[in-house]
């Protein structure tokens, strides 16, 4: 009896005291996020500044980025790793919807032409009244993103968010009904990706049969949703956006935003909790490159707040309490390991093909393994596009893929070319045709159509989904050169062209891909080249010209690995080339009114070639990249019958692009060596400035004798330099550049040139 | 009157700020007040706020 009252009168004791303690125990503090876009990233300085300082967050509510931020966080994903990921380049480079070049697979890839830009041919879009595509920003690298960052957590919560790390809600606009969704349960990658569907920038998904876009459109800051959700005692909401102003007459822009997003009301009733308004300046939407400045100042903004947080908020959660239930969450995460894939929106053949490419008859793949073969079967843009959700299956422990194609069109036209200071304009015309079956097939067909080269010619290329990989392609191509005499930059004072080269050829190759970046090519073709010249610069409009047909067949391989980041003008990657051919053929010369000889000359040539090249830039130090150019070519290569016609059989150095339009004797050697330098200085995003100097070693240079014959000089008697500086703007659809050029040479060493577009020719049969 | 300028609380960027607009509080029509400091684990000292009254 005694010991009951003692124990009765304790309990009466500590009852104020428990009574004192149990609302702030059991106070729910949920954690609001706003949408954003880009300026969304604040919210993880948000967080972060919580968690150092105890503050719990039981639940989350989140529109658009807020949902995205809310959902690494209730995935498991550290506030570190979420700064490292925002602030990334690959990030950076996944928004933009560009795929990184170390991604795209270089087998896959079309020759480097003068395309500007690429239409898809379809004959319902050409009837259609609607021309606007439905996204600006490919989404092909972002869904991958989500998924491999999502699947796993969706595998623990199977499709309750409540059993996330903290239970989340977030919401999606149904723009069908007008009206947001609340979504709490279903594929949490999916979900996420509908609510982060930013009109226009991002094509819209599907879930449970509606439309899905950013919630952001209805409700931006999302707190009756976490009051009638969660009910909970306290409210952090953080807010890193605002209404739209009011419209302009001349602003399209802000008309469509004022139309698309209802206004909302960014606010915090101050009984229920506090507001964080981080002070961020204005960006892009989708603008990430100030992600670390951002997440600074979400997390500035909540210490300035904290003392309020704290008032409110009598319990308190140690940093090393968040940090093992993250890692009791993370630990139920089953690895990414896929062993099936399954296709809808293509035929069985097709179906079979992609299936089979990515799993290249393996049982299962890791992510990155999968990673490699997803993004290598995006590269030849055969499906307009795709979207993948991971499905885990408990009793094999494995994640199934499911993608959904919308196959691109069969007929693509591509349109492009140059247009120059100097008499090098070109225009150029592709069509490409598409077909896949259990294979892959396409044909392609070009022309470049100007006064220096014209050329038309035809590719074909077929790929095979086997373990080991291989494509063959064969080319028929007819191309003309046509050099002209004059060096006139601005206006065109056209004399009779001195030197015509004419090369038709078809090759034939069987090709292996060595790595995302690299193949190999094996195989050769036939040719046929003719040149027209006079070995004299004294002649007249009555004159005929030297004629030099070779007729010839060459055979060997070719290795590359190649990421740099542009077609011309690159600032970042490398190349190398290893190239060993065996050339035989016919050399057959016909005089011309000028020249010393009077009879035809015919005879048998044959020679090995090999050639090595390499081409780097380092990683940049603040705006300036540096770069280095190396390249050495050896060939048993003999002499033709004239000086010119053996200059012209020579293979060329040609690292500057319009160096590639010139006719430099100087430049050309059957064996030499060159090294080069380069410094590219980047003024804005798009615009570099560039630095060149190479020098070339030819080991004997070919010198022309007095009866216009041709003979080898001595052993590394000369070299020559060649230099160049550049500003190029890396324009959406091409370079602009604008350079001067150097060459060491007797007569025009210098040129200056402005091009937009490319500079850039078919492959040559010998090259 | 009171008021302040901020340094657009970010890391290491809002030191620059800073010293920039303690360059413009030489002028004799503000006074600098006050201004936060905030430490950014693992990476530093930022300047936050800078606080000025009018003269």
């Amino acid at each position: 009896m005694h010991r009951l009252n003692i124990r009765l009168l304790a309990f009466l004791l500590i009852l104020p005291a428990v009574c004192a303690i149990l609302p702030a125990a059991g106070q729910k503090v949920c954690l609001v996020l706003s949408g954003g876009g880009a300026k969304g990233v604040s919210h993880i300085g948000v967080i972060r500044a919580l968690e150092e300082n105890g503050i719990p967050i039981d639940c989350i509510a989140g529109t658009s980025m807020g949902a995205l931020i809310g959902g690494f966080y209730a995935s498991g994903y550290t506030t570190q790793e979420m700064a490292q990921l925002f602030a990334s380049r690959d990030f950076q480079m996944w928004i933009s919807g560009k795929m990184p070049s170390y991604y795209e697979a270089y087998f896959k890839k079309e020759e480097p032409n003068a395309t500007w830009f690429e239409i898809d041919m379809d004959y319902e879009r050409i009837q259609s009244t609607s021309i606007l595509p439905t996204n600006l920003i490919s989404p092909i690298m972002l869904d991958f993103m989500i998924v491999e960052k999502f699947a796993p957590a969706n595998a623990v919560c199977q499709g309750n968010f409540d059993r996330l790390m903290l239970p989340l809600r977030f919401v999606a606009a149904d723009v069908a009904e007008n009206k947001y969704i609340i979504i709490r349960e279903g594929d949490l990658a999916v979900g996420l990706r509908a609510a982060t569907t930013y009109p226009f920038y991002f094509r819209p998904i599907r879930m449970k049969g509606k439309l899905l876009f950013d919630g952001g459109m209805y409700n931006n800051f999302p707190i009756d949703v976490a009051l009638e959700e969660f009910n909970p005692d306290v409210i952090i909401g953080s807010k890193c956006a605002g209404n739209y102003e009011a419209p302009e007459e001349d602003d399209v822009i802000s008309q469509l935003q004022n139309m698309l997003m209802e206004n909302t009301v960014y606010d915090v009733p101050p009984e229920k909790g506090v507001l964080i308004e981080p002070e961020l300046r204005s960006v892009n939407v989708v603008d990430f490159s100030r992600s670390q400045e951002f997440i600074d100042s979400g997390y500035v903004a909540t210490l300035r707040k904290i003392d309020a947080i704290k008032a409110f908020i009598q319990r308190r959660f140690p940093p090393d309490s968040v940090t093992r239930k993250r890692e009791l969450f993370n630990h139920q995460k089953p690895p990414l390991i896929f062993n099936n894939v399954e296709v809808q929106g293509l035929n069985e053949d097709q179906a079979q093909f992609v299936s089979r490419s990515l799993m290249r008859k393996r049982d299962s793949m890791t992510i990155n393994e999968l990673r490699r073969e997803y993004f290598k079967l995006q590269t030849d843009k055969l499906f307009e596009y795709v979207f993948p959700v991971a499905l885990y299956n408990e009793t094999d422990g494995c994640y199934k893929l499911n993608l959904d194609f919308k196959k691109q069109k069969n007929l693509t036209l591509q349109l492009g070319g140059n247009l120059s200071s100097s008499p090098i304009n070109e225009a150029y015309f592709g069509a490409k045709f598409n077909l896949l079956s259990s294979f892959y097939f396409g044909i392609k067909a070009s022309t470049y159509i100007g006064r220096f080269y014209s050329a038309a010619q035809i590719d074909l290329k077929t790929e095979l989904p086997t373990r080991l990989p291989f494509y063959l392609k064969s080319t028929i191509s007819f191309n003309q050169w046509d050099y002209f005499e004059t060096s006139t930059i601005f206006f065109e004072d056209k004399d009779p062209s001195y030197l015509v080269e004419t090369e038709n050829h078809v090759d034939f190759y069987l090709g292996f891909p060595t790595g995302t970046n690299a193949k190999l090519d094996l195989g050769g073709g036939i040719a046929r080249q003719r040149e027209d010249y006079y070995q004299t610069n004294q002649f007249s409009s009555n004159d005929t010209a030297d004629r030099t047909y070779f007729d010839c067949y060459s055979w060997g391989g070719i290795y590359e690995i190649n990421t740099l980041n542009a077609k011309t003008y690159p600032s970042s990657g490398y190349n190398v080339l290893l190239s060993l051919r065996f050339i035989g053929g016919d050399e057959e010369n016909i005089p011309g009114s000028t020249s010393n000889d009077t009879d035809f000359f015919y005879q048998r040539h044959h020679w090995w070639k090999f050639r090595a090249k390499y081409e780097t830039y380092f990683p940049p130090i603040g705006p300036v990249t540096l770069g280095i150019y190396t390249e050495a070519l050896l060939s048993s290569q003999p002499l033709f019958n004239n000086y010119v016609s053996s200059v012209l059989a020579a293979p060329a150095f040609q690292p500057i692009p319009e160096s590639k339009t010139l006719f430099l004797p100087e430049f050309r050697a059957y064996n030499y060596a060159a090294l080069g330098s380069r410094v590219v200085y980047k003024v804005l995003k798009n615009i570099h400035f560039r630095l060149e100097g190479f020098a070339f070693f030819p080991f004997q240079e070919i010198l022309e004798q007095p009866d216009l014959s041709a003979e080898m000089g001595g052993l590394f008697e000369s070299h020559y330099f060649l230099g160049s500086a550049a500003t190029v703007y890396q324009s959406p659809i091409g370079p602009v550049s604008l350079s001067v050029n150097y060459y060491d040479r007797d007569v025009d060493r210098f040129s200056f040139i402005v091009n937009i577009g490319y500079i850039l020719f078919n492959k040559r049969a010998l090259e | 009157m009171k008021g302040y300028f901020t340094a657009r609380d970010n890391f290491p960027q809002s030191i620059h700020h800073f010293d920039l607009l303690l360059i413009l509080h030489s002028t004799e029509v503000f006074t600098y007040h006050d201004c936060e400091d905030f430490h950014f684990p693992g990476r530093g000292i930022g300047k936050g706020r800078l606080y000025w009254v009018l003269n």
